[in-house]
């Protein structure tokens, strides 16, 4: 397989980084789709689907093996599994509003901003991460997950209102 | 300033947080071996139509990367202000960072109200913080458009980090100097952002809406009271 994501890029230094991503992180990325469907050949497809965005925004990957590379490629896959959950099985992990939680995160601790982040469905948490913790722009972001910059732009300012909810909730 | 839930600095903070805690949950990359199936190795066939394509945009992305890859820093203009207060700006090529150096002080945070707006705005919450307060505005005919003012005071170690991608348009707001960052495209707010040195406060603006209209509302905020 990685043959073929390799043709895919015109550039050998655009080759051997992605190669490198690809034998870091093939392994992870499998392990949190499967997490998520709890099916391996769904899992596979996920990742497939997860490295061909990775490629269209390879250029956004500065190091390799570093945090903040392993939490996107994991935000990415994670994604691609809940885009998978949407189309094909809604009723497994959707909750009574259609939001959808992925990866369970345990609560970084200490009751404040990061603690109700961690808390938020996946959706909106991951667009916190790469918003913030990434820095990419909303029209980069719009780009590595399909989505268009309005959606991206609505969904952020979804996000904030939420995080400003659980902020008060906890006060109370 | 650290758990004001509308900094761009608190929001990266616990981003990071967050990505911690996300990662140790799971297994090192090492610890994930997992022998991929036949079906995985075949789904290659998919991918031949896009080659061509892609190598076209490989080109362009390439000539674009070499545009701009010509400095990281673009400009540094620090701006020393009063002894008491002072402050720089820093301007990257994604984000202007404010940086804030002054001895602490025990006053209680001033009370301001923004007087006009667009009349289809209404207040939805407010936020008040030991620092600071946020003012949290929606659209009445569309939920997903909003106004958020803020204000906080800023002492020595507090930074103000936006992430912008252009250096900003100095404006002035009330007599006090500030600077609007429009962004290009319709997926963000603009951000205004002007800074009482007397009162050691800094003023946030973020909107949907145009430079005029969105000076116009900075102009219209006033002092209610001495104190919260």
């Amino acid at each position: 397989m990685l043959s073929y994501y390799l043709l895919l890029l015109e550039t050998d230094d655009d080759q051997a980084k992605f190669e490198q991503l690809y034998q870091t992180y093939k392994g992870l990325l499998f392990y949190v789709a499967n997490q998520i469907l709890h099916n391996e050949q769904d899992a596979e497809d996920c990742v497939h689907q997860a490295f061909l965005a990775i490629i269209e925004n390879l250029d956004k990957i500065s190091e390799v093996r570093c945090p903040k590379t392993r939490a996107y490629v994991v935000i990415i896959v994670e994604r691609k599994a809940l885009d998978w959950l949407r189309k094909n099985r809604r009723e497994w992990a959707a909750d009574m509003e259609g939001t959808f939680y992925g990866v369970e995160i345990p609560l970084p601790g200490g009751g404040g901003l990061a603690d109700a982040m961690a808390s938020l469905p996946a959706n909106y948490r991951e667009l916190l991460l790469l918003r913030y913790d990434n820095g990419y722009s909303s029209r980069e972001m719009a780009k590595m997950l399909g989505m268009t910059h309005d959606a991206v732009r609505k969904q952020l300012w979804r996000a904030k209102q939420m995080l400003q909810g659980r902020l008060e909730t906890e006060d109370k | 300033m650290k758990n004001f839930p509308f900094s761009t600095q608190a929001l990266t903070l616990a981003a990071g947080k967050v990505r911690a805690s996300m990662l140790d949950t799971m297994p090192s990359p090492q610890a994930c071996a997992h022998t991929f199936s036949p079906t995985f190795e075949e789904a290659t066939a998919n991918l031949h139509p896009r080659k061509k394509h892609r190598q076209l945009r490989r080109i362009a992305a390439v000539l674009l990367a070499i545009l701009l890859g010509s400095g990281l820093l673009l400009t540094v203009s620090p701006t020393a202000r009063a002894a008491v207060f002072s402050w720089v700006r820093e301007v990257y090529e994604q984000s202007v960072v404010y940086k804030f150096f002054n001895q602490p002080t025990s006053e209680t945070l001033p009370d301001y109200r923004m007087q006009w707006m667009p009349e289809e705005f209404t207040l939805e919450r407010t936020v008040i913080d030991s620092d600071g307060q946020a003012f949290i505005y929606v659209n009445k005919n569309d939920a997903d458009d909003g106004v958020i003012f803020s204000y906080y005071r800023a002492g020595t170690g507090t930074e103000e980090h936006l992430m912008t991608d252009v250096s900003g348009e100095p404006v002035t707001v009330n007599g006090f100097s500030g600077y609007y960052y429009p962004v290009e495209e319709p997926d963000e707010t603009n951000e205004l952002i002007w800074i009482d040195d007397g009162r050691h406060i800094v003023f946030l603006l973020s909107s949907y809406r145009e430079k005029s209209v969105m000076v116009h509302m900075a102009e219209s905020i006033q002092l209610v009271s001495p104190t919260k």
